[in-house]
């Protein structure tokens, strides 16, 4: 298709119609301004070739001029198929579609309405949006040739839509893919997207081969069990008659073992008789033995008795003989102590008359240093009682004043400053006013502050102000009242009197009339408090630390009783003893000392000595108690070998004899039993453990194991009874039918999606080998011309199947390193989709004459590249029209063709 | 003169899974021929029925199949039935015949034979009977037989016994192996068995295998049968009588495909009507020779007759040679480099599987498609992964022939 004229009227900028006229078959450029409507024009060529007439909605609303009602209206001529067509249609309120063919003298109207829209569309191969403005990708010829302004021209072309991929394979002149093969493999691939997933490949749950799959699975688990459960049965019957053979064996142990018992029993029974003889005569030679121990122990009682009393005797004479030089010894120091101890008692009364003589001094110093603390008390009470006066006085002037403090002196002070500085404002932005006077004459002028008479004179003018207002009284003549409206002023005024208030309340608390009064108060204050504060120290240092007058007062009472008390005492008056001379006291102290140190030496020998005396008669005592004992034991132990004898006749002999006896039966005995123990077997506690160990083993055997084993046998014969009435073998052949009818199922399912998988794979993979093969010129042609562009022939680019562009790729052509169109600048980027749309104009226009519309489309070249460009739209144009819209069109000086100034377009 | 019926192996609750889709009804049908044979000997009106062992196919089946023989049974009372348990339902542990839900239902006139200790089922006549205890046994179960010291001379003595015949070529030494002589050592004047499904009257003329009541299988070794004896006298020659018993016909055809189909499926179909009974037939059709044509409409008809009009029917074509690239699948793939692509591509990948397509045109392998083989190692990793086998291949191109034609047509 190439196009002849186009007018568009009523679209966005153009309200009024815009026509272009004979383009030319090759190169067409139309220049102009940004925003004078280049794109418009394509807008419009687009919306008359690809979209219906009868459109509604936002989307074509959009189109009319900018607050107008005017609709769109696109008249386009073009030639298709080597006939001329004219094609007129209206959007919106001139709603209308005209196809008419030239016949060589005049239109002739072919198709209207839908069917002009569809014939249309069909020579672009392009197909209809479902509701509003075609996609770009629906735009068929227009897809793979136009390219617009701004991001879109970035936009991967693709074969997506059928219609054209069809074309585009008939203009490729190939039939390797075929649209029956299309059919082909989209049944083939219906088929498939049942049986499997898209994703991993794997079979859908609810395809026929999952859900036999399912069904195998099932009965296999089915069967499994069962089959388990008929192992469990063919191992309980194992176990069954192993119990049986096992419960037969544990029979015939229990019967051995009772045997076995039965026999020992016999031997211990035998045992026992010969241990009871043997405890018989245990027990007899045990008596035998305690009557010879009884008579030995007799014999050794005798013989130590007499032992005893020898030894006594012995000892008796001793001891007799040893008291005599003790005694002597005894009366020596008893004589001594006497002597002492009437010392003793001389010092002990001299002692004693020192001492009252030493007290009696004493008492009279301590009265004598009483009297002078007494007077030196008196005199410090009286010094504090002044000083307590004068504070007293000095208090009482202070409260009759009242004193400010620091705090409300500097409110004052600053309440005062503050009242000045906003008077001194106030009157800055009150009134002032400029008096000048053509003769004498008296004023009295009044203001909020003063009242005040002036004599003005002509030479002399007079400058006067106010906050807010003021009153110009001139005698004879008349009043001048002047107010001010100033609301800043007011505000001024307004805190002004806010702080004279608040200064008059400080005043009038410490009853002065002014600030200088108020700190003149202060000083005075000031002054009455240090000289206060001196007294106090004074006062305190008078009394001492801790101390009060009355204290003081309370201490001298006190002493001054104590002192009567003492003069008392002594029996003389308080005149007396200040008169009195001071004692020696230290003599009499020395001399007391010295007699006290005599006695205490005294008393220590009477003590040594009386100690001496008492030690020696205790051991005179000891050893008279020690002769006396020993009498009394020699005549018991006596007493005792006369009563121990007795029943022998008081005869030591036959004592001996029946020891004798009585030893020989003990031997008898002895034998007797050693005979017993020798017959009685030495394993006999062995043989009776042995009858226990075999009770408990028959006990277990009859009460544990044997019954275990029953309940055993009991147990498993409940499970085969029970899988019997089952019929559990009948299950597991049920089981094996079903499985087996499942398998088939699933055999069958699986040959059906194998065979699918298998197709679906080889068709798809044959596709896109053919689409490869399709595509192949097309990439080369691209990467030919942008080669020729870019001037690198290290550069190639590569296409998809379905012509998405993948990218460019950089070196040999089976280097890896594909660079995505992101990775390259805006000027490559577009320099590349001009190659590709460049490459298909080449091979599609081998066909028919194709238009190819560029809208500035290298605004990002650079000069070199884009003379290289300009050269190759030349050449292009010998089997395509190019429409290029551009607002650089110095930049397109040496390319030729036909040009168009947007701005001369316009009817 | 003694008369009585001798069968066996009625092996009740049978599997039959090789015929699964009829499994009920051929486990059916070996009951209602057991029923049938009481019947027979109610009317011959014989002295006493002896079953050889192997009455059920297992220990362990479901009571109902227990209580329908117990039925069935006591349908001669009250002529009485002596049953020998087999290697398939021996006196274990697990028995059937100690199963309250058999035992209970059993009429008085069946004798269930657990002992070796002989039975005198009518006077003049003594059983000796040799009960199997196990699954297997290397002992020769006539060694149990007790005979009476104290017989009369004219008692009339009758073994029965479950084993094999040491006839060589015929038996394993662990499958009770019977001695060829046990009935003229033993002195017997006859010797009923059980075990073999076929028919047998040992040389000696007094050892017979009843054979089964009812066929089990294609293969024709069953027999359908059992055994009416008379025996006039102590060491008289036994007078046997074979009966042909059996509900279901078991039948195995075999067809040659050569030339026209049609006149295949006229020769199967005579041959399935010449059946008594169609619908209790078991056909297995053995198809043979190659193919004309990949068209097998033929056959899918007739596959469709015979599932109609038989019980059950398969068909074994592993000796059938067809032609999965047919006459139309070849014209829809003339000038079409797609289709021939993938029909090339799969008679690659059944070269590939070892199992290259026959009558494989060679217009269709040269055509191939863009001329390149996809077979590479992705293809062949992927063919293991998803377990293609030879015979996909062929499904797949029937497949693809079948699409073919719905689309391209």
């Amino acid at each position: 298709m190439i196009l002849r004229s186009l007018t568009v009227s009523g679209l966005r900028c153009f309200r009024n119609p815009a026509q272009l006229n004979d383009f030319s078959e090759g190169i067409n450029i139309i220049h102009g301004p940004n925003e004078s409507g280049k794109s418009t024009l394509i807008t419009g060529l687009a919306l008359a070739f690809l979209d219906r007439h009868d459109m509604t909605g936002e989307a074509i609303e959009a189109f009319r001029p900018w607050g107008t009602s005017l609709s769109p209206v696109i008249n386009a001529e073009f030639t298709f198929g080597g006939k001329r067509y004219c094609l007129e249609k209206g959007f919106l309120d001139n709603t209308r579609s005209t196809l008419s063919e030239w016949d060589g003298r005049r239109y002739q109207r072919l198709d209207e309405g839908k069917a002009a829209d569809n014939k249309v569309r069909r020579m672009m191969q392009a197909e209809f949006s479902g509701r509003g403005l075609s996609k770009n990708t629906q735009w068929g010829l227009a897809h793979l040739l136009w390219m617009p302004q701004g991001a879109d021209r970035f936009h991967s072309l693709s074969l997506a839509e059928p219609g054209i991929e069809d074309y585009f394979r008939q203009a490729m002149g190939a039939t390797l893919f075929s649209k029956e093969d299309d059919k082909l493999l989209g049944s083939i691939s219906k088929r498939y997207s049942g049986i499997f997933t898209p994703k991993t490949g794997g079979f859908k749950a609810n395809s026929e081969v999952s859900l036999a799959e399912q069904e195998v699975k099932t009965a296999k688990e089915r069967l499994d069990s069962v089959v388990r459960d008929l192992e469990a049965i063919r191992e309980a019957e194992t176990d069954l008659l192993l119990q049986n053979s096992r419960l037969e064996e544990l029979e015939a142990d229990s019967a051995k073992l009772k045997q076995e018992r039965k026999a020992l029993k016999g031997r211990i029974d035998r045992i026992r008789e010969l241990e009871s003889q043997r405890n018989t005569m245990k027990a007899q030679l045990q008596s035998a033995t305690q009557a010879w121990e009884t008579v030995k122990k007799e014999w050794q009682q005798v013989d130590n008795l007499k032992k005893t009393i020898a030894a006594a005797e012995s000892e008796i004479a001793q001891k007799e003989k040893a008291i005599i030089p003790l005694n002597a010894d005894c009366d020596e120091a008893s004589k001594e102590l006497n002597s002492k101890r009437a010392t003793e008692k001389d010092l002990e009364k001299d002692i004693k008359e020192t001492n009252q003589e030493f007290q009696k001094a004493n008492d009279l110093q301590q009265a004598k240093n009483r009297l002078e603390s007494v007077a030196h008390l008196a005199s410090q009470v009286q010094s504090a009682r002044d000083l307590n006066t004068k504070l007293a006085d000095l208090e009482k002037e202070l409260s009759k004043q009242p004193c400010p403090g620091i705090a409300d002196v500097k409110s004052a002070e600053k309440s005062k400053s503050l009242v000045d500085a906003r008077e001194a404002e106030a009157r800055a932005q009150g009134l002032a006013i400029d008096v000048t006077a053509y003769s004498d004459f008296n004023m009295t002028v009044s203001t909020s502050e003063e009242e005040k008479t002036y004599t003005i004179r002509p030479d002399e003018p007079l400058s006067l102000a106010s906050a807010d207002r003021m009153t110009l009284d001139i005698r004879g003549l008349g009043r001048i009242e002047i107010r001010s409206g100033s609301a800043d002023v007011k505000k001024l005024l307004k805190q002004i009197a806010e702080e004279k208030k608040a200064l008059k309340e400080i005043l009038d608390k410490y009853g002065v009339a002014t600030l200088s009064d108020l700190k003149e108060r202060y000083d005075w204050g000031l002054k009455q408090n240090l000289q206060l504060n001196t007294l106090r120290e004074n006062l305190q240092t008078t009394l001492g630390p801790g101390n009060t007058l009355r204290l003081l007062e309370s201490r001298l009472q006190k002493e001054e009783k104590a002192l009567q008390e003492q003069c008392s005492g002594l029996g003389v008056t308080q005149e007396e003893l200040a008169k009195a001379e001071a004692p020696d006291v230290d003599v009499l102290k020395n001399r007391l000392d010295g007699l006290n140190t005599q006695r205490d030496e005294l008393v220590k020998e009477v003590s040594e000595l009386d100690k001496l005396e008492k030690s020696l008669s205790k051991q005179v005592a000891k050893l008279e108690q020690e002769i006396s004992n020993l009498r009394t034991s020699d005549e018991t132990s006596r007493g005792e070998l006369k009563r121990r004898l007795e029943p022998y006749d008081s005869d030591e002999e036959k004592l001996k004899s029946v020891l004798a006896d009585k030893e020989k039966e003990k031997t008898n005995k002895e034998n007797e039993l050693a005979k017993l123990e020798k017959l009685i077997p030495k394993n006999a506690a062995e043989l009776e453990r042995g009858a226990l160990k075999l009770d408990r083993e028959i006990k277990k055997l009859d009460e544990e194991t044997i019954p275990e084993v029953r309940d055993s046998r009991a147990v498993l014969r409940g499970k085969l009874d029970e899988a019997g009435n089952r019929g559990l073998y009948s299950e597991a052949v049920q089981c094996e039918e079903a499985l087996e009818i499942a398998q088939g199922k699933y055999q069958v399912a699986l040959k059906k999606a194998q065979a699918i998988r298998l197709l679906h794979y080889l068709g798809l993979t044959r596709k896109s080998q053919l689409l490869d093969a399709l595509t192949e010129p097309i990439r080369d042609e691209a990467t030919r011309i942008f080669q020729l562009i870019t001037d690198s022939p290290g550069r190639s680019i590569e296409l998809r199947p379905d012509l998405q562009l993948e990218g460019i790729r950089v070196g040999e052509e089976d280097s890896r390193a594909i660079g995505t169109m992101e990775e390259f600048s805006i000027g490559t980027q577009e320099q590349l989709m001009m190659s590709v749309r460049l490459a298909l104009g080449h091979f599609l226009g081998q066909v028919e004459r194709q238009l190819v519309v560029l809208d500035d489309p290298l605004v990002n070249t650079d000069s070199d590249r884009l003379q290289r460009i300009l050269r190759l739209l030349e050449a292009a144009s010998e089997t395509l029209q190019i429409v290029i819209l551009t607002c650089h069109i110095d930049s397109y000086q040496d390319i030729s063709g036909k040009r168009f100034d947007i701005r001369e377009t316009t009817l | 003169m003694v008369s009585f019926l001798h069968t066996a192996d009625w092996q009740i609750g049978m599997k039959a899974s090789r015929v699964a889709d009829v499994a009920e009804r051929v486990r059916k049908a070996r009951l209602d021929t057991a029923k049938q044979l009481i019947r027979i000997a109610s009317q011959l009106q014989v002295d006493f029925v002896l079953i050889a062992g192997d009455l059920f196919e297992n220990n362990l089946v479901h009571n109902e199949a227990a209580h329908r023989v117990a039925e069935a049974l006591s349908a001669c009372s009250p002529i009485p039935v002596y049953v020998l348990p087999g290697n398939h339902d021996p006196l274990t542990a697990d028995s059937i015949y100690s199963r309250s839900a058999f035992t209970d239902f059993l009429p008085p006139n069946v004798h269930i034979l657990r002992t070796s200790e002989p039975v005198t089922p009518v006077p003049g006549v003594v059983l000796l009977p040799a009960p199997v205890m196990s699954k297997e046994s290397y002992n020769d179960p006539t060694g149990q037989f007790q005979i009476p010291e104290d017989i009369q001379e004219d008692t009339i003595v009758v073994g029965i016994a479950h084993g094999s015949l040491r006839i060589p070529g015929k038996f394993q030494e662990n499958d009770f192996p019977i001695a060829l002589d046990a009935a003229q050592r033993l002195g017997l004047d006859y010797l009923a068995l059980g075990h073999w499904h076929s028919f047998y009257v040992h040389n000696d003329m007094r050892t017979v295998y009843a054979g089964t009541h009812e066929p089990t299988g294609f293969d024709g070794q069953c027999s359908a049968s059992a055994a009416h004896v008379t025996i006039k006298a102590r060491g008289s020659s036994p007078d046997i009588e074979r009966l042909d018993t059996g509900t279901l016909t078991w039948q195995t055809l075999e067809v040659s495909v050569a030339g026209d189909p049609d006149q295949v499926v006229s020769r199967v179909k005579h041959e399935v009507d010449k059946a008594q009974d169609p619908s209790s037939t078991l056909l297995r059709l053995v198809l043979k020779g190659h193919a004309e044509s990949d068209d097998l409409r033929w056959l899918e008809e007739l596959e469709d007759w015979l599932r109609t009009s038989l019980l059950y029917m398969e068909i074994d074509k592993s000796r059938f040679i067809t032609r999965p690239v047919g006459r139309r699948l070849r014209q829809l793939a003339a000038g079409n480099l797609f289709l021939q692509s993938i029909i090339s591509d799969l008679a690659d990948i059944a070269c590939l599987l070892g199992q290259p397509i026959e009558d494989l045109p060679e217009d269709l392998v040269s055509a191939g498609g863009s001329g390149s083989s996809l077979i590479d190692d992705s293809l062949q990793d992927s063919l293991d992964r998803w377990r293609i086998e030879a015979e996909d291949v062929e499904e797949a191109l029937r497949t693809l022939a079948s699409i073919a034609e719905e689309v391209l047509s």
